[in-house]
């Protein structure tokens, strides 16, 4: 256990620096985005009013009202999001390449080390999680700060006011990283765990047996998404309510929690047995 | 030990930053606004057994709040439910239809869910 | 005592290891001696398990390989394995961290003998410094068994020679050594015993210096034997 954490802490310092730079990316570019989109909104409006439109309800049905509710649809505001959703992507990879590929081999460290190599996939994972939940937890502050900036810069007339719960429900994207409520919160990312899990036990069948090791992963990322697609398939061949939501969710929770353990199990004999160097 | 002081801060940072979001969602003052049935005239126990079953949207219907039930007594909406019939809510707003399903799992399999099909 | 029992390994449908079994005790230097390719680092590797075997057992003291064998033996490998932005301190400090069985002294006595300073970066050492920081890793640590993959290829003579010196100090007294090389004539005089690898199986094994004394033949010889007949 000590290890585990020993562990978790060199992964996640190793990548703090880039780390960083992607937060005060994100940020940058979205708060810079809000000045922008105010800007342009702003001038509109005066464009508006020099044409002979002085009424703000009639400016305000023209172009519409300006806050987070819209800004949350634009690049500005989604493209930092994407970004960071694909770099991270591309990190739950090259956490694990990093160490074969390259200059140094520093797999022969991990490995070598007096400790369950499972604590190395466990570290990984955990890092990469760690470092989508920041993010995540990042863009909650950033929205707050966002939101009160649009509330300075817009005169009350064109400005529409939105919690940020609205702010949240009222963008696609946003409210899948922010489900509705904490049990959702917590099952969601408990199944973006499961989804780093497969990914590393991927990584490991393609590390042990190669090219047929990569086959034999992808087979077996394909195998669990149709497991999960199982219970929505099942309404549509009955075409009609087969399963409670309630009792999906449930059905998921379960596959989830053995799925996982799969995984955790395949992993732990690749690392002891099977993994080259 | 100095050298955890990343991922500490991290941790911390994330773990109040979302629970904070969580608490503060999921009190009323961010849900649904509170309707209640007013009686104006006549007997009040008429109304005993009506319930009301909505949806509702905010000021511009452009977003879906929640979905709620209006009766007697007030109003309830997701937030006051437990979290199986939040989700089956979805599909099945009314909460004593919902009683009704659960009570008859296996005779509502495989059939449409509209109540307006039943008798 | 490492015992190592028919190892047998497939490399692209290649046997690199047909039957290889040997033993190397505690307090010898035990050396692996074949041409490139004859599969000596491999069972370096397999000894640590960081390679499968098909088939074939490994005993160290008795026991088979599990995590606490990390702790008695330690491998020095021909190849970075520490991470280029590192700087010497930064290794030594990981090694500390994990290890139990890590000597901060006998590290900074090593890196003094090979002239080396603890805030260089990895990244910007030449090749003989940086087994020489491999060297320092391994040796630093209190372990019974030591293997090390090809020590003196590749580096200058003077390095070399500064390898060789730790060979008969005190840090590798007591331990067992096990090297594989390929050029045998720097030390001969070093290894106790010599065991012959060709086509994946063990040729011959023998003591150097009884061949020396009781045959008047010197490992060299012997390799001339057995692979050009």
């Amino acid at each position: 256990m000590k290890n585990f954490i020993k562990l978790v802490r060199f992964e996640f310092n190793r990548v703090a620096p880039v780390y960083g730079v992607l937060a005060i990316l994100t940020l940058l570019i979205q708060i810079v985005g809000v000045f922008v989109t105010t800007n342009g909104y702003l001038n509109s409006v005066n464009e508006l009013k020099q044409m002979g439109t002085i009424d703000d309800s009639m400016i305000t049905s023209d172009i519409g009202t300006m806050g987070m509710m819209r800004y949350t649809s634009t690049l500005w505001f989604l493209g930092p999001i994407t970004f960071c959703a694909a770099a991270l992507l591309i990190y739950s990879l090259f956490i694990w390449y990093r160490d074969w590929f390259g200059k140094n081999t520093f797999v022969y460290r991990l490995l070598m080390l007096p400790t369950q190599r499972l604590n190395i996939l466990f570290s990984k994972v955990t890092t990469v999680f760690l470092m989508v939940i920041g993010l995540v937890a990042f863009q909650l502050i950033l929205l707050h700060i966002e939101s009160n900036l649009f509330q300075m810069l817009i005169p009350k007339a064109y400005f529409s006011y939105a919690n940020i719960n609205q702010i949240i429900r009222g963008s696609y994207y946003l409210s899948i990283f922010y489900p509705a409520s904490g049990i959702l919160f917590f099952s969601r990312y408990i199944q973006g765990l499961l989804g780093l899990l497969v990914v590393s036990t991927a990584i490991l069948l393609e590390r042990s047996y190669k090219i047929k090791g990569m086959v034999m992963g992808g087979c077996y990322a394909a195998l669990i998404l149709l497991l999960f697609a199982v219970p929505y398939l099942l309404q549509v061949f009955n075409s009609s309510y087969y399963l409670f939501s309630s009792e999906i969710f449930w059905i998921s929770i379960g596959l989830t929690v053995i799925i996982s353990i799969v995984s955790i199990l395949i992993s732990h004999h690749l690392l002891n047995k099977k993994v080259t160097v | 030990m100095k050298k955890y002081w990343k991922l500490i801060a991290l941790i911390i940072f994330s773990g109040i930053s979302i629970s904070t979001f969580y608490l503060v969602t999921a009190s009323a003052e961010n849900s649904y606004p509170q309707y209640t049935i007013e009686t104006r005239s006549g007997d009040k126990a008429v109304i005993k057994d009506l319930v009301l079953s909505a949806s509702s949207y905010n000021e511009y219907g452009d977003y879906y709040w929640d979905t709620i039930q209006i009766d007697a007594e007030g109003t309830i909406g997701s937030k006051d439910v437990p979290f199986a019939e939040q989700l089956d809510m979805a599909y099945q707003n009314d909460l004593s239809v919902q009683k009704i399903y659960r009570e008859h799992r296996g005779f509502f399999r495989s059939k449409n869910w509209d109540m307006a099909q039943f008798y | 005592m490492i015992e190592v029992r028919q190892l047998e390994k497939k490399y692209k449908r290649k046997k690199v290891l047909n039957g290889i079994s040997f033993t190397a005790n505690k307090g010898e230097i035990t050396c692996l001696i074949g041409t490139n390719g004859s599969g000596k680092t491999t069972i370096l590797k397999a000894i640590m398990n960081l390679t499968p075997l098909e088939k074939g057992e490994i005993f160290i003291d008795g026991k088979a390989l599990d995590k606490e064998t990390y702790e008695t033996i330690a491998f020095i490998p021909d190849a970075i394995t520490m991470m280029p932005s590192m700087t010497i301190q930064e290794a030594m400090e990981f090694m500390a961290e994990f290890y139990t069985s890590w000597n901060q002294e006998r590290a900074t006595e090593l890196l003094n003998f090979f002239k080396l300073s603890a805030k260089d970066k990895i990244s910007q050492l030449s090749k003989g410094n940086t087994m020489k920081v491999n060297m320092v890793l391994g040796l630093a640590l209190d372990v019974d068994y030591l293997l090390m993959d090809e020590p003196f290829s590749g580096i200058d003579i003077f390095s070399r020679e500064q390898i060789a010196a730790v060979f008969t100090s005190h840090l590798v007294e007591n331990r067992g050594v096990l090297i594989t090389t390929h050029e045998i004539s720097d030390i001969e005089h070093l290894i106790d015993k010599a065991v012959l690898i060709e086509n994946g199986k063990v040729v011959t094994e023998f003591n150097a210096e009884e061949m020396r004394e009781e045959n008047g033949k010197s490992v060299v010889d012997v390799m001339r034997e057995v692979y050009q007949p």
